[in-house]
């Protein structure tokens, strides 16, 4: 697993896609933080980092589909995936190491953002539990969303349908709680409790932690791999 | 040393390789010849370790394919017919990543791979930059980096200019000192050249199993001799035409080429010529007919199959 990991991690360092994709999101991010978290008239330093970690979980999610599209599509398209599939490694192995990989690459990016958020603490007063409850929600709607393009890149036959996969589950996921609305229980009560930001998120973004909203994204982040390790073992079959 | 018994594969309802079985030996080369769709990849990629076979039993070194999967891929090294390269790392890193992803260090056995299969010079080159050619070399040096028992070659001749396949056949042979080998490829006299035994497969099924001069002998019963013989013409038909469908190829005064098909012996063959009194400077197993061999096993159905069994029968008589 070590060995797939330190190949993947290195393969976003070494490759322009790696670094347009972070160059992005910083460039988005720091947008959105200037136009609308810090905005023009006079803000709550609370407000302003609220505002940020709204807008930058939008960025995280998106940029995690496409950290994690490649994945398993890439070396199933240049026909690399043999190399993995006769090594003496579990499916497991291999998933749990290109997860990581993309995981740690997009933490790096995401933690990246921390002196934008370091500047609201020169002019007015940042509390370290809101930044703290912050970055954990957004590290894990960022650990979600490489899982949901993990399982998407080892179904898909190519880059581009990995994408559109991904982003078909991810959207249908933050849906749910427009469905919740206009059904009745209890598969409203299921439908907004699979909500992938309405519900689980507004919690981390005010700077509380609570054991449901990361068991949620924890569970997410699991069931994608394990159906991903499927897949890949299906593969196998055909 | 690798035994496989009863290996079947099924797509679904339909059956792509039937109860395929044979045994392979450290330092023996097998080529696997079949027309396309005849289930020679499916069963290179199940022996490998990429494909989940339906039924059969394979072991590598004691180690199960079902049982062991692990164990098994350790020992086995795989070449598909398109090398599975990373173009952006160089030959060295590439290399170090498969030692290690298979469980090996990279390190030194990196340089000693790289030459033997002749890739020193290019070790730090990127693979994007080599030509064809030297990425099948180096898809050979992935094979047996890690040091495994069983070499598995998907048409590795593929794409490579005479030179190179001149090579390639030495490079084969080296690999047989070490590892056992086991390859595919759609050049029959390649496979003539570089294997100790032929496995003919037809519709997924093992329709041929051994060396190409016994095959020829067990299909057809007679074996072609290429002679030079010195003599008169009628003495020479006269010793030689009971034996068999004689052929005068060329005739240089008292000196005659000849094409021989017979079921005798070579021994027999040249006592004869002797005891007749004429003098005998070439006795040769012609080795051209691998072609027709192959088409009379591959397309005519009335063919008996040759199996295992039969071969050691024979062997013991």
């Amino acid at each position: 697993m070590i060995t797939v990991f330190g190949r993947e991690l290195r393969g976003y360092f070494r490759s322009p896609m790696g670094w347009v994709i972070a160059a992005a999101v910083l460039f988005i991010d720091g947008l959105l933080f200037n136009g609308f978290a810090v905005g023009s008239g006079k803000r709550l330093s609370s407000e302003v980092v609220h505002d940020f970690f709204y807008f930058s979980s939008g960025t995280t999610m998106i940029a995690g589909l496409l950290l994690s599209m490649r994945l398993f599509a890439e070396e199933l398209q240049v026909g690399t995936q043999v190399l993995l599939r006769t090594a003496p490694l579990s499916d497991w192995a291999v998933i749990l190491g290109k997860f990581f990989a993309a995981f740690v690459y997009l933490a790096l990016i995401t933690l990246a953002t921390l002196p934008m958020l370091l500047l609201v603490d020169l002019h007015g007063q940042l509390g370290p539990g809101h930044l703290v409850a912050g970055y954990t929600g957004l590290l894990l709607i960022a650990a979600a969303s490489v899982a949901i393009g993990t399982l998407a890149s080892a179904v898909a036959d190519n880059q581009v349908v990995a994408a559109i996969l991904g982003a078909a589950i991810l959207v249908s996921l933050l849906l749910c709680w427009l469905l919740a609305r206009v059904t009745e229980p209890p598969i409203s009560d299921l439908l907004s409790h699979l909500s992938f930001f309405d519900k689980h998120f507004t919690a981390f973004m005010e700077g509380e932690v609570r054991t449901p909203d990361v068991a949620y994204y924890l569970s997410v982040t699991w069931v994608c791999l394990l159906i991903a390790s499927g897949v890949q073992r299906m593969r196998r079959w055909r | 040393m690798i035994q496989v018994q009863g290996l079947t594969k099924f797509y679904g309802q339909r059956c792509a390789v039937r109860d395929v079985s044979f045994a392979l030996e450290r330092g023996q080369v097998i080529g696997l010849l079949g027309l396309n769709g005849s289930g020679k990849t499916t069963i290179l990629r199940m022996l490998a370790g990429d494909l989940e076979p339906s039924a059969g039993l394979v072991r590598v070194l004691e180690h199960d394919l079902v049982d062991a999967p692990k164990a098994y891929r350790r020992q086995v090294g795989f070449l598909p017919d398109r090398v599975p390269l990373y173009p952006d790392l160089s030959v060295r890193e590439y290399l170090d990543y498969l030692a290690r992803l298979r469980g090996s260090i990279g390190g030194t056995r990196v340089l000693e791979v790289c030459e033997q299969v002749d890739l020193a010079t290019y070790i730090d080159e990127p693979i994007v930059n080599l030509s064809h050619g030297y990425r099948k070399r180096l898809g050979i040096a992935s094979a047996i980096i890690h040091r495994p028992a069983l070499v598995i070659l998907d048409e590795p001749i593929s794409g490579l200019d005479p030179i190179q396949i001149v090579e390639m056949r030495k490079l084969i042979r080296t690999l047989a000192q070490d590892h056992s080998v086991l390859l595919s490829s759609h050049f029959l006299s390649e496979i003539s050249q570089t294997c100790d035994q032929l496995l003919v497969l037809k519709e997924g099924e093992i329709v041929a199993q051994e060396s190409e001069t016994s095959l020829q002998s067990r299909l057809s019963n007679e074996v072609a001799y290429d002679l030079t013989v010195h003599g008169e013409e009628g003495q020479i038909r006269n010793a030689l035409e009971a034996l068999g469908d004689l052929h005068i190829e060329t005739a240089s005064g008292s000196t005659f080429d000849l094409r021989l098909r017979s079921a005798t012996e070579a021994q027999i063959l040249a006592k004869t010529v002797i005891d007749a009194g004429l003098g005998l400077s070439r006795l040769h197993v012609a080795t051209g007919g691998l072609e027709s061999l192959f088409m009379a096993i591959a397309q005519n159905p009335e063919t008996e199959a040759a199996t295992p069994e039969d071969v050691e029968t024979e062997a013991e008589a």
